[in-house]
């Protein structure tokens, strides 16, 4: 159980406060409702750009990270398709330098060709390190486009082509910026030893003085329903074959949502899990797979994806895991295989509750879905998904026409 | 007018309090419990000496205790991972150069089903043959997956330029996977597992009723071992070695040598000097490479401490074009540490930095465990880390620069690289 409140600014900052004081820290939490989804399809990669930009200094502070290194913290930040997202932690005492810090990069970041030129490189160095110098690297960069026809999930948070970075001007990312950082697209949540009356009076006075942005109300196009098996077959330098399938599956807040991420548990969590006991242990096939969900805000992705072993041919790892998949249709599962992953989630659940920046995000998360609430009442959603509600949802998914298959196959020398 | 030029006040003078934990000896393996009758999770943690300084054939450390639990006498591994899965448990297998950890993970509710099932893992696991050939083959695979990263060929390359034949420089080939056989491991597992556990930490909840079980569950374990001797060091000559790796646009580079450990006095310093050369964020080595050069990522350096040896290493990977530039630059930094004592700024920075994200460090009951952990297995007294705060709070610009030309001097330095070439 996390206990909150929940309070806004009249510039429409959104502040949720948890206190925790079985530790000497705390953590701030700034949410930014933009992501890779909101991106031209011309200038992907902005929001990742964007999000490195944020640690170059704003209007009255030179350098971000130094003060809040003085102060003994610590912090970081990621981009997702759907949000920006900045975190730090640091001894309680300190907590104004984090609303300084944060407020400051919100009213004005201080922009100039050099810092972007060098971020510009920075990003096409971690474009080359994660996604091009890596075995298997550019997977997702191959199967998003081929998943998604009209949604902008159909390019990476690293973007779509270097390109896209390297010719990103000065004038995009400040117009980038003023689109989308405000006060109301932001979600702000402080945890941790801190209490809640004074926490109101520093949002109001560091981040009440923001004035209030124009942003435009967004309007995606909605992927069409999938009506037939995609499919792509690539060959690059790798030591072994992948597969990479994907299903369209509904959106995080969907009530079937918990259904869909508790059978890719059932299929990969633990050693005892299906896929593995299947297709690594009993025969060995794959040298190691997995499934998992993406949660994400519009319609999501069941992903299952598998490294085969030397001597089985991908055709053949991927007949295995339909029939398994189909096993599941029709059978449905076991009361005690579901109880199983249930087990397994509340003890997931529990060690999620023990580090306050985790619960900070959680809190954020849970109001960028639309409602705080669900940090509490999500453990009972899951705990509500049946047996049958299991095998509808795989029934909805687990259909050749809902699926995009990559085969990524090993040069053969 | 809010002034937002102005930084807020900051206090420093971070106050943390290590808990002084519980010990129970029994048949003399020391328990230490972290904790109190609040947290619904306990995490029960056995360290052994069975790191791989102990296997005379590569890979029998690591295959041993990965394959702890995979069939016993009792259950096969379907049987016995289905029953601990059901009940939420989570046990995690860790093996380094000088220690191998088995870890258990549960809601308190379930201990007491869950523990007979943990004993069984760590007391009567029988190596089945089958087993055994699964879980090579999938751990060539992932090997010959890590041999085609820049990155990792340069980590091993690295190791054994410094440590060259001694395990400490030793990395596993494909072609040793063929050589592991089931009673290399159950002799492996004799000798160093069976004979006890050197420590075992338990975390979160330690009410009585929690300690009650552990220790019956536990109480006729053997003697504890007596620590086989771990063999000596080579001597080490500083060496250069370039390799080129074909189909690759980003070369890995890392440059060190072996230094003083945990144990040593002179450590918080050097800790200090490593932490403003590039062991955080605001280093010089990030700023000046990534944040003024954009060459790279990321780029760090960091002291490794193991039992017989530190190792100082600076790493990063980047765009082969920037390579010999980055080299360049990399060996300025080191020489500006060695020439020219650090500035007062840098030097408070640094010291809050540390002291500030060691509260994180020793927050809540697991990273406690975890601290003290480190202590026990290093024999440090408690009072450790209060020392270690001291000397880094009051530690001077001279200190660090004499600390630096003593360990890190220039010609001590190796370096691998690892040089990305796209033909």
């Amino acid at each position: 159980m996390i206990t909150f409140s929940e309070h806004t600014l009249e510039n429409g900052l959104r502040i949720i406060i948890h206190e925790d004081h079985s530790t000497p820290l705390a953590a701030l939490n700034l949410l930014y409702d933009v992501g890779a989804r909101d991106e031209h399809p011309e200038q992907t990669g902005f929001a990742h750009l964007f999000e490195h930009l944020m640690f170059e200094g704003s209007a009255n502070i030179p350098h971000y990270d130094t003060p809040l290194q003085l102060a003994g913290g610590n912090n970081n930040a990621f981009t997702s398709n759907d949000i920006t997202n900045y975190y730090l932690t640091l001894p309680a005492a300190n907590i104004e330098t984090g609303f300084w810090l944060e407020s400051d990069r919100m009213l004005q970041l201080a922009f100039s060709q050099e810092k972007l030129d060098i971020q510009k490189k920075v990003v096409s160095e971690e474009f080359k390190q994660r996604y091009l110098n890596q075995p298997y690297g550019d997977l997702w960069l191959l199967i998003r486009p081929l998943i998604y026809d009209q949604h902008p999930y159909r390019w990476a948070t690293i973007g779509k082509d270097l390109s896209h970075i390297e010719n990103a001007t000065l004038n995009q990312v400040e117009s980038f910026f003023y689109a989308h950082y405000a006060p109301n697209n932001a979600i702000l949540v402080v945890s941790g030893h801190v209490h809640t009356p004074e926490i109101i009076q520093l949002s109001e006075k560091w981040f009440g003085p923001i004035p209030q942005r124009q942003i435009k109300k967004r309007n995606l196009p909605i992927e069409p329903r999938q009506k037939q098996e995609k499919r792509l077959s690539v060959e690059r330098e790798v030591p072994a074959d992948l597969l990479l399938m994907a299903f369209h599956m509904p959106h995080r807040t969907h009530p079937d949502y918990y259904a869909y991420d508790l059978l890719s548990d059932i299929m990969s969590n633990g050693k005892s899990s299906l896929l593995y006991q299947r297709l690594v242990k009993e025969n060995n096939l794959f040298s190691e797979i997995n499934a998992y969900v993406l949660g994400s805000i519009d319609p999501g992705l069941f992903m299952i994806s598998g490294r085969m072993n030397k001597n089985h041919s991908l055709e053949k790892g991927e007949q295995a895991v339909w029939q398994i998949l189909n096993e599941i249709k029709q059978n449905g599962l076991t009361e005690q295989a579901l109880q199983k992953v249930k087990n397994r989630f509340e003890t997931a659940e529990q060690f999620s509750l023990m580090n306050i920046l985790n619960k900070a995000m959680k809190l954020a998360f849970a109001a960028h879905m639309g409602n705080v609430g669900l940090v509490n009442t999500e453990p009972s959603m899951y705990h509500a998904v049946s047996a049958n509600d299991i095998q509808r949802v795989a029934c909805e998914a687990f259909c050749s026409d809902n699926s995009t298959i990559l085969e990524y196959k090993a040069i053969n020398h | 007018m809010l002034d937002r030029h102005t930084a807020p006040a900051i206090n420093t003078d971070f106050k943390f309090s290590l808990i002084h934990p519980d010990v129970v000896k029994h048949h003399e393996i020391p328990i230490y419990y972290i904790g109190n009758h609040s947290p619904e999770l306990v995490r029960i943690e056995l360290i052994f000496n069975a790191g791989s300084i102990y296997q005379t054939q590569p890979l029998i450390a690591s295959t041993t205790n990965d394959m702890l639990g995979e069939g016993t006498s009792k259950y096969t591994s379907a049987q016995l991972s289905e029953k601990l899965d059901y009940f939420g448990a989570y046990v995690t297998k860790d093996i380094s150069h000088d220690h191998a950890a088995v870890s258990l993970f549960t809601v308190t509710r379930y201990l007491n089903q869950v523990l007979p099932l943990f004993r069984e893992y760590l007391m009567d696991s029988i190596f089945p043959e089958h087993e055994l050939q699964i879980n090579l083959t999938n751990r060539k695979e992932t090997l010959l997956h890590n041999l085609k990263k820049v990155e990792y060929v340069c980590r091993n390359g690295f190791a054994k330029l410094i440590y060259g034949e001694h395990p400490y420089g030793q990395s596993a080939r494909p072609e040793d996977f063929e050589n592991v056989t089931s009673d290399d491991l159950q002799a492996f597992y004799r000798h160093y597992y069976l004979s006890g556990p050197s420590v075992i930490m338990v975390a979160g909840n330690t009410s009585s009723e929690v300690r009650n079980q552990i220790e019956s569950s536990l109480h006729d374990w053997l003697q504890p071992q007596t620590k086989s001797a771990a063999p000596p060091l080579l001597p080490y000559t500083p060496q250069q070695t370039e390799i080129e790796f074909q189909n690759a646009i980003q070369s890995a580079i890392r440059i060190g040598t072996p230094t003083i450990s945990h144990t040593h006095p002179d450590y918080p310093i050097l800790s200090l000097g490593n932490m403003i050369l590039g062991g955080y964020f605001g280093s010089r080595l990030m700023k000046n490479i990534r944040e003024e050069k954009g060459y790279t990522y990321g780029i760090g350096s960091g002291i490794n401490s193991n039992q017989l040896s530190g190792t100082f290493l600076i790493s990063t990977e980047a765009g082969t074009e920037y390579l010999y530039m980055l080299k360049d630059e990399v060996y300025k930094e080191i020489k500006r540490m060695l020439d020219e004592p650090v500035t007062a700024d840098e030097l408070n920075i640094v010291k809050n930095f540390i002291s500030g994200n060691f509260l994180k460090s020793v927050d809540g009951f697991f990273a406690q465990s975890d601290r003290i952990k480190t202590l026990v297995l290093n024999q440090l007294p408690f009072n450790y880390y209060d020392n270690y705060l001291h000397i880094i709070k009051t530690a001077t610009s001279q200190q660090i620069q004499a600390c630096m030309q003593q360990y890190l001097p220039l010609n001590q330095l190796s370096e691998y690289v690892v040089k990305g070439v796209n033909s």
